[in-house]
């Protein structure tokens, strides 16, 4: 049996984070924790290393959800789903965090909920396998010129 | 030019003949007519409201126009005060139309001239009226828009409390259906206001060379849950006509969306809704017409006349922005929307679509 997913997830609302404490269990998934704002949230994962973050764009604070994604990803590569009030695609021209798995439009249901987990991970994987395909092939490029340069040269 | 009925004209003239063959003039034009022989009388009035137009003899017993002017402006500002003067005074009635006076007429009066200066007074206040009117829908607008906005996170608070809820009463089928009506009922405003919200966001088109044969297929099949158990045909009469135009697919799709789903709530079944199509020019540019007919009852003259309006709908569910929606898509692409006149019965919808970078 796979272990359960451990998710982390931010939101400014207490509804909401009361409302991912008690569903997504119900669902077969942890909520490891639940943050009020950006800084909470890159905190959070910095102790708990999620397999997944859900979290709204908009939150007080100087660090909304995307640019948390972002530094997120650049501490240990996490999938992101983001959630917002509204679909606004000049807030999502931002995400440029290629963790960024998925996009929820408020208000979420518990329906749209499991297939867009199922989804993200799944992407993530994929996302995985190819960046260690791609470091693979880098390293094996790396290898070859470091041993071309060491191979003594006729003089 | 017919004018509003319902507005008053106060003639203040000490010449008895004179005010009556005015008023004669202006019932005619089915202007209710008051009248006063001088500055007293004038001032003695409580009632101004509702006045279109004083008519202000020049000289009265007790005073003049130019005295008079400033405190009739106070008393009813919204009336456009006519100077009447003999042509002798000319040059003291043109000077009173710097004191605020909106025109002046000779004696003897000429029916014509009063008719048609009284028109355009009243298609200015008509014009005023429009644009302060228009003031109004667009600051609502906007409200509507902030509130629909911010409406998001309310309503996903809503949502979050309603599946807790139903986790806290799982057990108890009443209290569950009771959810399931409020959970009904948060869907339909969480529908309306994201129609506000998308008639209120700015409208970017990503236009490609595309056949509008597809987009209205694409629409027909996207409401396949508004046809589930109905019986309705799309017909298409097509000739040999190229279908290509330089349209966003996407947008051009919400269109034919909003037109079919008004067909289909407006027939009975069977429901026979026909795209026809003909080559067109717009602007001496070329452009494709398109037609869609349904066999319902047709629009009544109202509906004929609104039906783009916002928030104008005959149907019970909806926000009315549907048609307002379609002629914002359609205009930003250069293009046209009307209502057609089919030979039969039914409404027919009519879009002329410039043809693009051919």
């Amino acid at each position: 049996m796979m272990p359960t997913l451990r998710i982390v997830v931010a939101d400014d609302e207490p509804d909401v984070r009361d409302y991912y404490r008690k569903i997504l269990p119900r669902l077969g998934y942890t909520v490891t924790a639940a943050a009020e704002n950006g800084e909470q949230l890159v905190d959070f994962c910095r102790c708990y290393r999620p397999d997944l973050v859900i979290t709204d764009i908009k939150m007080p604070g100087g660090m909304d959800g995307i640019e948390a994604a972002s530094k997120i990803y650049e501490e240990a590569p996490t999938p992101v789903i983001l959630v917002s009030a509204y679909s606004d695609a000049t807030l999502l021209e931002r995400a440029e965090t290629p963790a960024i798995m998925a996009y929820l439009v408020k208000p979420i249901k518990q329906a749209d909920l499991e297939p867009a987990i199922g989804l993200a991970m799944r992407r993530f994987k994929q996302f995985e396998a190819s960046r260690h395909e791609a470091s693979d092939v880098h390293s094996t490029l790396e290898d070859h010129k470091d041993r071309s340069l060491s191979r003594p040269r006729a003089s | 030019m017919p004018v509003d009925t319902d507005l008053r004209v106060l003639v203040v003239d000490d010449d008895a003949d004179t005010r009556n063959n005015l008023r004669d003039i202006l019932e005619l034009d089915n202007f209710q007519v008051e009248m006063a022989g001088s500055v007293a009388e004038v001032l003695q009035r409580h009632d101004w409201d509702r006045f279109l137009a004083i008519l202000l003899d020049r000289r009265l017993p007790d005073g003049n126009a130019e005295e008079l002017l400033p405190r009739l402006r106070q008393l009813a500002p919204e009336a456009a005060i006519l100077i009447v003067t003999a042509y002798a005074d000319l040059q003291d009635a043109i000077a009173a139309l710097r004191h605020g006076a909106a025109d002046y007429i000779l004696k003897p009066i000429n029916a014509d001239a009063l008719r048609a200066s009284l028109a355009q007074i009243s298609e200015r206040r008509r014009l005023e009226e429009r644009a302060l009117q228009a003031e109004r829908l667009a600051a609502i607008g906007q409200m509507m828009a902030g509130l629909a906005h911010e409406s998001g996170n309310a309503l996903a608070r809503i949502q979050a409390c309603l599946e807790m809820l139903t986790l806290e009463v799982e057990d108890r089928p009443e209290a569950l259906k009771l959810i399931a009506r409020i959970q009904k009922a948060q869907n339909h405003l969480q529908q309306l206001y994201s129609e506000v919200r998308n008639y209120a966001a700015p409208l970017k088109l990503e236009r490609q060379m595309l056949s509008v044969r597809s987009v209205w297929r694409q629409a027909w099949s996207n409401l396949v849950d508004q046809r589930r158990g109905r019986t309705a045909t799309l017909r298409e009469e097509i000739a040999n006509i190229d279908l290509v135009c330089l349209i966003d697919p996407f947008r051009l799709e919400q269109v034919f969306r909003n037109i079919l789903e008004n067909a289909l709530a407006a027939c009975t079944d069977p429901v026979e809704i026909t795209v026809t199509c003909s080559e067109a020019k717009l602007d001496g540019q070329a452009a494709l017409q398109i037609a869609v007919r349904d066999n319902g009852p047709g629009l009544s003259p109202e509906q004929q006349r609104r039906i783009f309006e916002p928030f104008f709908t005959t149907k019970t569910k909806g926000t009315g922005l549907g048609m307002a929606i379609a002629q914002r898509i359609v205009e930003a692409h250069g293009g046209q929307i009307t209502v057609g006149t089919p030979a039969g019965t039914g409404a027919e919808i009519q879009l002329l679509l410039p043809r693009g970078n051919l």
